[in-house]
């Protein structure tokens, strides 16, 4: 279960001997566990991995708790990642060949802001991009769907934000704006946002 | 010689009660013969004649002091202390019905007493080499058994000795043999992770500053929380998202204390500050994260 994430680097116990004769050689034993090669530098790389799985899943299931309205949504199903490589990739991996209804879900990552484009149905943005989520919205507000990484990102154009309550990730929802966009969303969305607005 | 002397002189301790019950038994001649011309094997096998021919024999304390003896020579000499000797044993016991009879009878001179319990305290010692060679997962079921036998050898040799060091030792390389059984077959070994957390919990009850115990708890709950996360399937519900998140937070939660008091304990430990700024970030505590990892890099620094 732990063989990936190498956070496997056990104390070695050790069990020695009491001396008590001269003929009673000291041993000591080295519990020799597994150790994992350059395993300080991937711990913490490999803790933001999960961290992006279950930002990578949640979004997974926005998408299939989301209706969007027939006209925004023709073709593929746009699904952008501005900023985190980590969930690009779980997301890749998360809805490579999956369908939400007839569309095809297509993962996109972007590099800058300039290339979102009004194609893109659901755009992530991470916590460093967030300065820029403003202009984004801006720019395609009417089509897309923006989920925020930092608390009172509602309030500039986030449809959902991921916040942070009680160390667990959790989401809002802008309620409002999604009516705006002729967007439904599930009753259980709304149901485990622990925010909506 | 030293020894060969005392053994000697006991049989002649022996003898002088035989011949004073007006009961004379060669066999005894015979196991000393054979025992000064260091052949144990037959020693034995005239001596336990005796035990069963010469019915004064087994009731004395020094002729089960000396069967203890031969014995314990057949299993360091012959046997070249294989673990599975029977001699171990049968010197154990010898020497343990010695120190009862002599209980009742008090024949044993002091020096007697004192041999017994030294020969005692170095079978229970062997054992407890044993135990450190056959802690491993294929061998650790004999280690468990050998360890008990050690104490309850030990013990009988030093009533009052305090076996705690020897215990959290003990106690933590078996915890670490049952992570390895889990690691190696997670579905299989499902039961030994908590045997581990068991072992290292004692340790901690007997020690709440030992190291071992604190570090590999706290990995262990970390890998806990990771593992649930890890198995989320892609297709997993949201409200299973949500649920399996809160189990894998409170893993992580439960890891920070441990974790915390190991860095408490050796705060120069790289691994361990590795191991909070990965709790924290999984914590999504993104602050203290990076407070560790500042930690750790100046530690590199200083290391290098």
């Amino acid at each position: 279960m732990i063989d990936i994430f190498c956070i496997k680097v056990r104390n070695p116990n050790t069990l020695s001997i009491v001396k008590v004769f001269a003929v009673v050689k000291l041993l000591v034993f080295l519990a020799v566990l597994p150790i994992c090669v350059g395993a300080q530098s991937t711990q913490t790389e490999e803790a933001k991995k999960y961290v992006a799985k279950q930002k990578g899943l949640y979004i997974y299931q926005f998408l299939k708790n989301i209706e969007w309205p027939k006209e925004l949504l023709t073709g593929d199903l746009v699904v952008g990642v501005y900023g985190d490589e980590n969930v690009f990739q779980q997301l890749s991996s998360t809805c490579s060949g999956k369908f939400i209804g007839n569309h095809k879900i297509k993962v996109i990552r972007y590099i800058s802001a300039t290339e979102v484009t009004k194609e893109c149905h659901l755009l992530y943005v991470s916590e460093n991009k967030s300065s820029q989520l403003a202009t984004i919205h801006k720019k395609n507000g009417a089509n897309t769907i923006i989920i925020g990484n930092k608390t009172g990102l509602l309030s500039s154009g986030a449809i959902i934000n991921f916040i942070i309550k009680a160390n667990k990730l959790a989401f809002e929802i802008n309620k409002t704006a999604a009516d705006k966009l002729k967007l439904t969303f599930s009753q259980l969305l709304i149901k485990l946002a622990v925010n909506v607005i | 010689m030293k020894r060969l002397a005392y053994i000697a002189f006991l049989f002649s301790l022996v003898f002088q009660s035989n011949i004073k019950g007006q009961q004379f038994c060669t066999y005894q001649y015979k196991a000393l013969d054979a025992y000064i011309a260091k052949d144990y094997l037959t020693a034995e096998k005239y001596l336990d004649t005796a035990f069963s021919k010469c019915d004064q024999v087994p009731q004395k304390a020094y002729s089960w002091h000396i069967k203890g003896f031969i014995e314990k020579d057949i299993y360091r000499i012959i046997d070249k202390k294989d673990y599975n000797s029977k001699y171990r044993e049968k010197a154990i016991e010898s020497i343990l019905k010695s120190l009862a009879l002599d209980s009742v009878e008090q024949d044993l001179e002091e020096k007697a007493v004192q041999q017994n319990r030294q020969v005692l305290a170095y079978l229970g010692s062997t054992y407890l080499n044993d135990v450190a060679s056959l802690m491993d997962t294929i061998n650790f079921k004999k280690a468990i058994a050998f360890y008990s036998k050690y104490k309850t050898t030990y013990r009988a040799a030093k009533p009052n000795f305090n076996f705690n060091e020897q215990e959290i030792q003990y106690n933590n390389s078996l915890a670490g043999i049952y992570e390895e059984k889990f690691d190696n077959n997670p579905v299989l070994y499902s039961d030994y992770i908590d045997k581990s957390v068991d072992l290292y919990m004692q340790s901690l009850a007997m020690d709440s500053l030992n190291y071992s115990a604190n570090y590999n708890l706290g990995i262990i709950y970390h890998n806990h929380g990771v593992s649930v996360i890890k198995n989320m399937d892609n297709e997993i519900s949201l409200e299973a998202l949500v649920n399996s998140q809160e189990t894998a937070v409170e893993y992580f939660t439960k890891a920070l204390p441990f974790l915390k008091k190991a860095y408490y304990i050796k705060p120069d430990v790289e691994n361990n500050l590795t191991a909070l700024a990965a709790v924290y970030i999984s914590l999504h505590d993104y602050e203290k994260s990076n407070m560790y990892l500042e930690q750790l890099n100046k530690l590199k620094q200083t290391n290098d």
